[in-house]
């Protein structure tokens, strides 16, 4: 088993020019004192732009705290005031930075205004969103997304989120809260710009088809990317949907992608194409590129796919919706959507990751090997990797599971 | 034309020199130590000093175990994983082996093979040292008595005890509490064999237990927690002569099968 050449699609620069420009919004609407909202993943990001707020992501921070080193620090520091180990590893991160700053990776999450919580993807937003208000004693909203059942909804496309039927019910309640929502923040700040609304959903929807189109190219053979670079994508479906920078990011990397496709060149020399799910160990993203030097390849992520979904700008709320009928915001049958996905990605395996910091994405993953199994035939190895705390997931042992996993695929 | 497969364990090196009919020709079980790199070397030399052979007269060399990566940069022609060797060697001991279980000195696998003995399900140990060597070496220590003598000590139980913790550090300090309440020393081994293999046994019942199965690595030696893992399996379970080399055994077949490929 030898070390392949790596081959990534180059999109550093252009995360590094997306970061660049979201940090000089964030700069400029701090000096016109906007206030600040945190805000949880799969929340509605277009409102942001509609209102001009400034945006914090207790996630995606203690990613980046994660990927930058400081995420055990602030662990500690969270354990160490009486939360549980036990707890999500993004609740204790973001803790920790709140209560020993000094400790956390600069630039700091800026003190929020607002908060808005929502059960999208997970309910222990409402919680978070509950624990941070009272902590700054300052106002939260929830939005309560539906818990999609076979019942309510049937036959969603694992990408688009388009659903051959969704409940009305469920529909409507959850429009009627997100208008709320609007309600909320023009409370906060200030007046609603219908004309500005359509605007950045017009954005959104380009940015969005744009999105799902570099992810079907993804499952192209050989894989073109790498999943170090493709599961950031997570930020920009989360957290900058509808902004200008997010658009001009995914024009570019579409074209990147769309080349590299043409050429029939590879992320690396192909033998194997594995599936993987899971949220990603911010901490050790070389793990994707270690597989990659072996020929094993990541055609399809499903946590990426998972945050992905089709806008549609002429209905925006339920866009707004549609965004929460992801698999793991279902019921197990919804997993028939990855099967059909695996099967046209045409994979030999799947990575999946469980994770001490997550339950909510771990509980899922027993079934997904099962269903991966008995329909497709393949099999999976299952690694413990929590989101931040590195400690938890020994490299070293990590790398003789893959190392045997892919051995057992020759 | 002979070939070696090289083991480095954490707690124990193991050596199998092999000729090209797969006949065991020489082993060597060496304690590991700090000098990882040195130690696979010395180890090879030994072995080969003990059966009249030079270095040239091995044609390839495999490395596995924690020690795989350093052993590539001097002895090795190649590395391979603890796990393909293991069943590769399971599987020339016992032919309708279908299902190994490998308790090493800091982790527990278990693998199942197809037909043709390839690993198709393994499973390995969680983070901690619960169900493996380590957590036996640590605990003869706190009772004072031989690890090799746990096994057969522990067949002579009546009344296992039942400990209840599934952390090292936490089970010493049970079984400090349970000598303090005059339990029997036996009956307490007896009482940790069972916890390791409840602890393997789920490892194993995550995979399916299809037998045949054999287990391997040193723990193997001890009677008693074969004993106690049969039970807990519901399944015989085949013991090799020398169950610490079965890994090198599997790197050596493996060494010589890579170089007829070549």
């Amino acid at each position: 088993m030898g070390d392949r050449d790596w081959n990534p699609l180059g999109y550093k620069t252009l995360y590094r020019e997306l970061f660049k420009k979201h940090l000089n919004r964030q700069e400029m609407l701090m000096n016109m004192k906007r206030p600040v909202g945190w805000f949880f993943a799969f929340h509605p990001s277009e409102l942001i732009y509609v209102f001009d707020l400034i945006s914090a992501f207790p996630e995606q921070y203690s990613a980046y705290c994660a990927a930058r080193g400081s995420s055990v620090d602030l662990i500690d520091a969270s354990i160490a005031t009486g939360y549980s180990h036990f707890l999500c590893d993004y609740f204790k991160t973001t803790i920790g930075a709140i209560i020993e700053p000094e400790k956390a990776t600069k630039p700091l999450i800026p003190k929020p205004d607002f908060i808005v919580g929502s059960r999208a993807l997970c309910v222990a937003h409402h919680e978070m969103a509950d624990v941070f208000a009272r902590y700054y004693n300052v106002p939260r909203f929830v939005v309560n997304y539906p818990y999609w059942t076979s019942d309510s909804l049937k036959n969603v496309d694992e990408l688009t989120k388009e659903a051959e039927w969704a409940d009305e019910l469920y529909v409507e309640y959850t429009v009627k809260r997100l208008q709320k929502l609007v309600e909320f923040l023009e409370g906060i700040a200030g007046e609603f710009d219908e004309e500005k609304f359509k605007q950045v959903f017009k954005k959104s929807e380009k940015t969005s088809k744009l999105l799902i189109e570099i992810l079907k190219l993804m499952m192209s053979k050989p894989t073109p990317g790498s999943q170090r670079e493709i599961g950031d994508f997570v930020f920009i479906s989360f957290f900058v949907l509808g902004s200008d920078y997010a658009l001009e990011f995914c024009q570019k990397a579409y074209e990147i992608i769309k080349e590299r496709v043409k050429s029939g060149e590879g992320v690396s020399d192909e033998r194997y194409r594995l599936l993987t799910f899971g949220i990603m160990p911010w901490h050790s993203l070389s793990l994707y590129e270690y597989c990659e030097r072996m020929g094993a390849n990541f055609p399809v992520n499903l946590y990426v796919n998972a945050s992905v979904h089709l806008v549609d700008s002429k209905k925006p709320f339920e866009s707004m919706v549609r965004r929460s009928m992801h698999f793991t915001n279902s019921s197990y049958e919804m997993l028939e959507s990855i099967v059909k996905t695996a099967r046209k990605a045409d994979i030999d395996g799947a990575l999946l990751l469980e994770n001490t910091g997550c339950r909510i994405t771990s509980m899922i993953i027993r079934p997904l090997a099962d269903v991966l199994r008995e329909e497709l035939g393949v099999q999976s190895l299952i690694l413990d990797a929590p989101q931040c705390d590195p400690r938890v997931m020994p490299m070293e042992r990590a790398k003789t599971q893959i190392d045997a996993f892919i051995e057992s695929l020759s | 034309m002979f070939f070696a497969g090289v083991d480095i364990g954490s707690l124990a090196t193991k050596v199998c020199i092999i000729d090209e009919d797969e006949k065991l020709v020489a082993y060597l079980i060496e304690k590991t130590g700090a000098r990882i790199k040195e130690i696979g070397e010395k180890s090879l030399e030994k072995c080969l000093k003990s059966s009249g052979l030079r270095r040239e007269d091995l044609r390839y060399v495999i490395a596995t175990g924690y020690g795989r990566n350093l052993a590539l940069s001097n002895i090795a022609d190649e590395k391979v994983t603890e796990i393909t060797c293991h069943a590769k060697g399971a599987k020339k001991l016992f032919p309708d082996c279908h299902t190994v279980i490998d308790i090493g000195g800091q982790d527990s696998k278990a693998m199942v093979l197809d037909d043709s003995g390839k690993v198709i399900r393994f499973t390995m140990n969680d983070k901690c040292a619960a169900g493996t060597g380590k957590f036996l070496e640590v605990l003869a220590n706190t009772l004072g008595i031989e690890l090799e003598k746990m096994g057969e000590l522990s067949l002579n139980s009546k009344n296992p005890v039942n400990i209840t913790s599934t952390c090292t550090v936490f089970a010493e300090s049970e079984v400090i509490s349970l000598l303090a309440e005059g339990k029997d020393v036996i009956d307490i081994v007896a009482g940790l064999h069972r916890a390791i293999a409840r602890r393997v046994g789920g490892l194993v019942r995550q995979i399916g237990v299809v037998e045949d199965v054999v287990m391997t690595g040193g723990v193997a030696k001890n009677v008693g927690v074969v004993k106690a893992l049969e039970e807990e399996i519901n399944a015989r379970i085949k013991i090799p002569e020398e169950p610490q080399i079965v890994g090198a055994l599997g790197a050596g077949i493996i060494a010589k099968e890579k170089f007829f490929q070549i």
